[in-house]
């Protein structure tokens, strides 16, 4: 078997890797253990949520799939930090868990160019130290011309609960092994991680009426400018507390805990940590909240956002049967840790090729990060980088004042993986120009260059900024009366107070100019937010001016920095080993003080 | 792979490190990784040399490449890291005459070592990462500074102590962002919302320190270039008799500039340790011919720029010439002629005071006045030791200040939480741009543009 690429795994990057491959007319093969299982949550029912909502929009932006796949199982939807300035919005969906598997399986079942192997891939093949193929386990060798590595928590995967332990993928389904041993025999860095996922409940052992009800917005929101006509029926979330009887009762277990007797030596994430965790570092706090979220549409099964734990299956038990609305709680399926795998991204390009073997893609959980969001936009990333490289276009390398998954991809190579990373707001500089409802305008040169997202929604993005220059320029140039005193609009609309929709109202706003607006919500929505937040955002573009300025100084890729004895001796070491691409680059890693940012400055003005 | 050039950095370098001119002893410098081997060249007995210890001084005597004997000196070794440049650093104390200052640094140069550039041991110490940006600045001040106080702050700021307390700040500044994003990025987490007063707070007393900082430029600034006083007045009320006659009273003029009595003359002398460029100009006033017109408009210029103007009227006239509004707060009122009968009443709106520049009497008070009213006085500057003395320094602080503020009001207009961390951000970036962090190269090239010391 030949093929151009081929994807091992079918998980968040899997799929959105061999989906973007394929599109782009190379052909694609995608080896997963289960076919069933494709884009599987093995966590939480939701997709998006704090920054992850950025990611999935500039995904779909950019001609991802999986806003398209989430709206389609979508039983509940809101848009978080609403509060808060409209940078920081960000879209989340409860999801029904088996919908969203199967569609996305029927959505790459009807990609033409694309093949789906369920198999286990053991091994790279590999000639003059650039990958040429995979070695299977039941078809044996496929040759490709590109790999993109997507292996999730498989890889060496070990699941912990209390006292047992196995090596396992996720629960009841086989670790991947050989090929992470492969790629440590080859030279690259490997670490472990951990993460953790709570019990699922049975949904008729719960008692509803103890808890705090959270319904979605009414109207619903969508990741996809290509949502269904109509919505799935809609389902609450829930929210109850623990309370000092279950942290006893936690605290009792930790005796058989494999975090606190030290046989998990892969670190956690400390933004999720588990129930025992936290009430081991939070002692002074007497409760800690927790979500029950729907599992899907029948309500059969619930998620317990919060409870993630790896204690004895006993003592889970114990623990929730004390939670208000839990007392009878039957658990279809005990909460556990895996640790896994992982090779620091340092490894890698900026466009996710790995430096040491050539012709390798590596993307998702396996590069250091957790949640589907992080993984999707990497193997997206990665796909269309594999395919480009076959169709000899450049590689697609989205910069941190271009999108959120730049940021994140930067990040991943350049910082240190202490923890699995998790996208935040806060990560990103520029957040105030990067929001989710602008994705599609600002991604719309790279978007256009991908060639994924159909000329017709090219246009109306095209159409859309041309809506909003239009309206900026009416409102600038018209003036109605605010309280007796004539005011430009743009002027007025300035003031926190006053909103678009109200101004439009006003008896002398121009009748025109309000038709306009109200057809065109969405280019009026953006208009506001730059007459708005104008100061912020033009200060905010002037740092990217200067930012960019830093990432146009290009460092030799193969240049010595232990040479260099002006540097400092922790960044000649951080410096060689993840050799930055630009000054900019550089002057993010840890370890690089400002000193040592000069002197490279001062090295690329003698004439580097 | 590419060609690196960085055989600049790595060559060792060698220099006059005291100023030229005439004095006992003078000291050549050696910088570079080869130092030790190229100083062992020079001296009688370098096995000595090559096993003594860092920071020691011992006696050596510096030969002619033919052995003959160049001079009796001594040495003091400096080994990486601890050194000023952070390199291995030899310098040897010689006898201070022009013909072995040259001969040092020649038979240096001939055993591999370089003409150091202007700035480049301090260029070095701040590559070395021996020095942040803030103190490399303080070194050139060091050097430069003429005054005694302007040298008190230059140490200070070299020792760190500016960077030190700006990073205290940019901590408080992180540490409330940090606050602020958990509002955002855990706002779905159990988490209490972080109370408006206790970030006001926090606030307020974060732009109070930057304001006194910012404050401070002022006075810093005086210190770093020397304060102008200008003496002015009308014609014939005795301003070059007071001009002279404070020079007379300073015993440590550092030089005079010849000038025509048309002219402005100037001269630079010290008052209780702070740097004084003094001025005297030609007479101002309508009601007066003789001065032409050129002399009038200089004159105007040099009261424009000044720090502080001494404005001069004659007592024994009963008419005088008022000064112009413009400079009332930053103006001493000296009656002149104390010593003859005192004809006017010196209108007590202004601060004044009375001398006889020709008896010399009441010379010391104006002295007194001046530096009291510049916040000059000894007690002023002890307070001041983190002082700003850089425009550089001083727009960022100040432009610090101004994101602070605006955080504040975003604040209290409840404006989204995004936004008053893009100010505080903002603020904590210009004040990082002072200890370096961030820079621009274009801040770069002015600093080691600006340095032609280190030699």
């Amino acid at each position: 078997m030949d093929y151009d690429v081929v994807i091992v795994g079918g998980g968040h990057a899997g799929c959105e890797a061999a989906s973007a491959c394929a599109r782009l007319g190379v052909d694609t093969l995608l080896i997963t253990q289960r076919e069933a299982d494709l884009a599987r949550m093995s966590c939480n029912p939701a997709i998006g949520g704090l920054a992850k909502g950025h990611l999935v929009k500039e995904l779909d932006a950019l001609g991802g799939i999986m806003g398209w796949v989430a709206d389609r199982s979508s039983i509940q939807s809101r848009m978080l930090n609403r509060s808060k300035g409209p940078a920081v919005w960000s879209p989340r969906v409860q999801c029904d868990r088996e919908l969203y598997t199967e569609g996305m399986r029927r959505l790459l079942g009807d990609t033409s160019g694309l093949d789906i192997l369920e198999d286990e891939v053991a091994d790279i093949s590999l000639s003059n130290g650039a990958v040429n193929g995979v070695v299977t386990i039941q078809s044996g060798t496929i040759n490709a011309r590109k790999v993109v590595l997507c292996g999730g928590t498989f890889w060496n995967g070990v699941i912990y609960i209390g006292e047992w332990q196995k090596p396992a993928g996720r629960i009841g389904e086989d670790p991947a092994v050989g090929i992470s041993d492969r790629l440590e025999k080859l030279g690259l860095r490997r670490i472990r991680l951990k993460t953790g996922t709570p019990p699922r409940l049975d949904g008729n052992t719960i008692n509803f009426n103890m808890l705090e009800r959270q319904d979605g917005e009414e109207e619903p929101i969508w990741f996809s400018s290509d949502p269904p006509v109509e919505s799935l029926p809609q389902r609450p979330c829930f929210l109850t507390y623990t309370n000092e009887e279950t942290h006893d009762i936690l605290q009792g277990g930790l005796d058989r805990s494999p975090l606190y007797t030290g046989r998990i030596k892969g670190v956690g994430p400390r933004y999720c940590p588990s129930i025992e965790d936290k009430i081991v570092r939070f002692a002074d706090k007497n409760r800690h909240q927790l979500f029950i979220e729907p599992e899907g549409l029948q309500e059969e099964e619930y998620y317990i956002n919060g409870f993630a734990t790896s204690l004895p299956e006993d003592v889970q038990l114990k623990a929730l049967r004390t939670v208000p609305g839990l007392s009878d709680v039957k658990m279809n399926r005990p909460g556990y840790a895996v640790e896994y795998d992982v090779f620091p991204a340092e490894q890698l390009s900026l466009s996710l090729e790995c430096r040491i073997i050539n012709n390798l893609y590596l993307a998702g959980q396996i590069n250091g990060t957790s949640g589907y969001e992080e993984a999707a936009v990497q193997g997206f990333i990665a796909g269309i980088n594999a395919a480009r490289s076959i169709l000899g276009n450049d590689q697609i390398v989205l910069g941190r004042d271009q999108a959120y998954i730049g940021v994140l991809i930067e990040d991943l190579i350049t910082k240190i993986p202490e923890e699995p990373y998790r996208m935040f707001t806060s990560r990103a500089e520029f957040r105030l120009l990067l929001r989710q409802d602008n994705a599609r305008q600002r991604l719309l040169d790279v978007a256009q260059k991908i060639g994924l997202v159909s000329t017709r929604k090219q246009q109306s993005t095209k159409e859309s900024i041309d809506n909003k220059d239009r309206i900026i320029k009416g409102l600038k140039s018209t003036s109605v009366l605010y309280n007796g005193v004539r005011m430009k609009s743009a002027e007025l609309l300035k003031r926190p107070e006053i909103k678009l929709t109200d101004l439009v109202n006003f008896t002398d706003f121009p009748g025109e100019q309000r038709e306009f607006i109200k057809i065109h919500s969405q280019s009026a929505f953006h208009a506001e937010v730059e007459i708005k937040y104008n100061g912020y955002l033009v200060r905010q573009q002037a740092q990217v001016e200067s930012f960019r300025k830093m990432e146009q100084l290009l460092l030799p890729v193969v240049m010595d920095y232990e040479s260099i004895s002006a540097l400092s001796a922790e960044a000649r070491c951080e410096l060689n080993r993840i050799r930055p691409e630009t000054l900019g680059q550089a002057s993010r890693i840890p370890g690089v003080r400002a000193a040592d940012v000069s002197v490279l400055m001062v090295l690329l003005k003698k004439g580097w | 792979m590419e060609d690196v050039n960085i055989n600049s950095l790595e060559d060792t370098i060698v220099a006059l490190s005291t100023p030229r001119g005439r004095g006992a002893i003078a000291v050549v410098r050696l910088s570079g990784e080869r130092s030790l081997e190229i100083a062992s060249e020079i001296v009688e007995n370098s096995e000595k040399l090559l096993e003594q210890q860092t920071h020691r001084i011992a006696r050596a005597r510096l030969l002619f490449e033919n052995g003959q004997l160049l001079d009796d000196a001594l040495y003091s070794l400096f080994l990486k890291p601890n050194s000023y440049t952070g390199e291995n650093v030899v310098e040897f104390s010689i006898h201070c005459s022009p013909f072995i200052i040259a001969n040092v640094i020649d038979r240096c140069c001939r055993e591999g070592a370089r003409p150091a550039e202007p700035g480049e041991f301090t260029q070095r110490a701040f590559l070395n990462g021996r020095i942040d940006l803030a103190q490399a600045e303080a070194v050139a001040d060091l050097i430069a500074s003429e005054g005694e106080a302007a040298h008190r702050a230059a140490i200070s700021q070299k020792e760190g102590n500016l960077s030190r307390r700006i990073e205290s700040i940019h901590d408080n500044l992180l540490e409330t962002v940090a606050l602020l994003e958990t509002e955002i990025d855990f706002s779905d987490e159990d988490i209490p919302i972080v109370d408006k007063g206790e970030l006001l707070g926090r606030m307020a007393i974060i732009r109070e320190i930057l304001v006194e900082l910012r404050d401070t430029y002022q006075r810093g600034r005086m210190l770093r270039e020397g304060v102008r006083v200008v003496i002015a007045g009308a014609a014939n009320v005795g301003k070059s008799t007071l001009f002279n006659a404070l020079l007379k009273e300073d015993r440590a003029i550092v030089h005079e500039q010849p000038g025509t009595t048309r002219d402005s003359v100037s001269a630079r002398i010290e008052w209780g340790g702070v740097g004084i460029r003094l001025v005297d100009t030609a007479g101002l006033g309508d009601h007066l011919k003789g001065p032409d017109k050129a002399a009038v408009t200089k004159a105007r210029a040099e009261v424009k720029q000044a720090d502080l103007v001494l404005w001069v009227i004659d007592l024994s006239e009963s008419d005088h010439e008022l000064p112009p509004a413009d400079i009332i707060d930053r103006m001493l009122l000296v009656g002149n002629k104390s010593d003859i009968s005192v004809k006017c009443e010196i209108p007590s709106e202004f601060k004044h005071l009375m001398v006889s520049a020709l008896k010399g009497t009441g010379l010391t008070k104006i002295t007194d006045n001046v530096l009291n009213m510049l916040s000059l006085d000894s007690n002023s500057i002890e307070i001041g030791s983190d002082t700003l003395t850089r425009e550089r320094h001083y727009r960022a602080v100040a432009e610090a200040v101004e994101s602070v503020e605006n955080a504040q009001s975003a604040l209290q207009k409840e404006r989204g939480t995004e936004l008053i961390i893009a100010d505080l951000w903002e603020s904590a970036k210009h004040l990082s741009s002072i200890m370096g962090k961030m820079t621009a190269d274009d801040v770069l090239n002015r600093i080691f543009g600006e340095f032609c010391i280190g030699k």
